[in-house]
């Protein structure tokens, strides 16, 4: 299987093609907005990474009963989706995993099972969870949840901030930390809704710090936004404090260049302006928030 | 804590995972009867281990982890092929009212390329896409350097474009 397509057949040209795709595919684990081969195969890809994430449930399913957990409550009807995700955006998730699922359904309920399972676990156990300090996530896509999503409210950060990321240049310095939250968290590593994310950039020119949220809205822009400040005592350098509300997958990006008035707001179309109007752009690794 | 409050957890976890978990092990194991064995494998021996549960990958990581070596356990127990496709035409669900007729065929030419994949693959394959799991998660999962999954899944991909075009024009 690994040296035939699951046609059973190739030819030399397809062989060539796939290995293009095939780069494409690793490139984009890194570089989100990595361009494809053409946009047809980037429709079909969207396409096909869309159809593996709502694969179709069994037709029928007997109640279970396992011994010592009672049977689980069917689950309310959920439309599958009939929209495709963006070429350049990371796989969807599936319905089930959805923010708007979980929210809506199953968001409360999930979090009251994880903490009883968690309380569960002997303190000794919790607390030997690996190290904190953790490289930058190439984690599973996300889909930006919809704007019906109720807001979650994050408390504030109770402990000093946990380095992520450090991204070095000659001009510039961009350094993401993770404020890290009273919530529950499968691993100790993880960032979730209720962290902060602590973005510090000291560009020695004039630059421009963004997050996008699942390479979809602007969240934070800086300078602009409320969350930006500049950092006392620090010349030059931003910060944007952001709380973390929703799951997903997350985009730092700072730019530095001259112009870089009037950019526009969506991510793709920030970083093709901001390379056409000749600035420079730190991408940073996505960042997946649980 | 209470045993009634783990299994009031152990049932919300049902509630939300237990149908995916089905699904990837029907996708995996080409039965319904032993996927929903699997299914329940998978929560009592979560619900039994749940104390040697050490918090380094998620909860659901730690589901799937199951999920995966129960269905390549049995498949290897019962040295078992994969039937013929058209026997999964029966086991998975009538298509959504609001689903476009070319979403369905797509959705079943899927099925017949997926079904044409090695069980290990498929199953790599759906830990990625269909569980959203990390390369990192996977690569510990299988016991492999996250890396060589993330190469063996990229390279995958194209031919199951393929297979999927070829498929509709067929």
């Amino acid at each position: 299987m690994n040296e035939r397509n699951p046609n059973g057949s190739m030819i030399a040209n397809d062989h060539d093609a796939e290995r293009a795709e095939a780069a494409w595919l690793l490139d984009r684990e890194m570089d989100p907005t990595a361009l494809a081969p053409s946009p047809e195969i980037a429709h079909d890809y969207a396409e096909l990474e869309d159809l593996l994430a709502n694969l179709r449930p069994l037709r029928s399913k007997k109640s279970l009963q396992v011994d010592g957990i009672p049977a689980a409550p069917a689950r309310p009807a959920v439309p599958y989706p009939v929209s495709f995700a963006s070429s350049r955006q990371a796989p969807p998730r599936p319905w089930w995993r959805g923010a708007a699922w979980k929210w809506s359904a199953g968001g409360a309920t999930l979090v009251a099972a994880a903490t009883m399972i968690m309380l569960a676990i002997p303190p000794d156990i919790r607390t030997t969870a690996p190290p904190t300090t953790v490289p930058p996530t190439t984690a599973p896509p996300a889909v930006a949840p919809p704007a019906t999503a109720p807001p979650a409210v994050a408390p504030p950060a109770t402990a000093p901030p946990e380095k992520i990321a450090l991204l070095e240049a000659i001009d510039t310095e961009l350094e993401i930390a993770k404020g890290v939250g009273k919530t529950v968290r499968g691993a100790a590593e993880e960032i979730a809704v209720g962290d902060h994310l602590i973005v510090t950039a000291r560009p020695r020119a004039k630059g421009e710090l963004r997050i996008y949220q699942a390479d979809g809205p602007l969240l934070v822009r800086c300078p602009g936004s409320p969350e930006c400040r500049n950092l006392a005592g620090d010349d030059g350098a931003q910060v944007i404090d952001l709380a973390l509300v929703e799951p997903g997958r997350y985009h730092v990006i700072l730019v530095i260049g001259p112009n870089l008035d009037a950019l526009p707001e969506s991510m793709s179309d920030y970083l093709d302006a901001a390379r056409a109007a000749g600035a420079r752009s730190l991408v940073a690794q996505p960042i997946d928030v649980h | 804590m209470r045993s009634g409050q783990l299994n009031e957890a152990f049932e919300l976890l049902m509630a939300v995972y237990g149908d995916p978990l089905t699904t990837f092990a029907v996708r995996i194991l080409r039965n319904s009867e032993q996927a929903e064995d699997v299914r329940q494998q998978v929560f009592l021996e979560a619900m039994q281990g749940i104390g040697g549960f050490r918090g380094r990958s998620s909860l659901w990581g730690w589901l799937c982890g199951i999920a995966y070596h129960r269905c390549l356990d049995l498949l290897k127990r019962l040295r078992q092929t994969a039937p013929t496709i058209d026997d999964l035409e029966t086991l998975v669900g009538e298509p959504d009212a609001v689903m476009e007729q070319d979403r369905v065929a797509k959705q079943r030419a899927l099925d017949r390329c997926l079904g044409k994949l090695a069980h290990r693959l498929r199953a790599q394959l759906l830990l990625r896409y269909f569980f959203g799991l990390t390369y990192q998660e996977i690569g510990e999962m299988v016991n492999e350097p996250h890396g060589t999954v993330q190469v063996r899944i990229s390279r995958i991909l194209p031919q199951l474009r393929r297979c999927l075009r070829d498929e509709m024009k067929g």
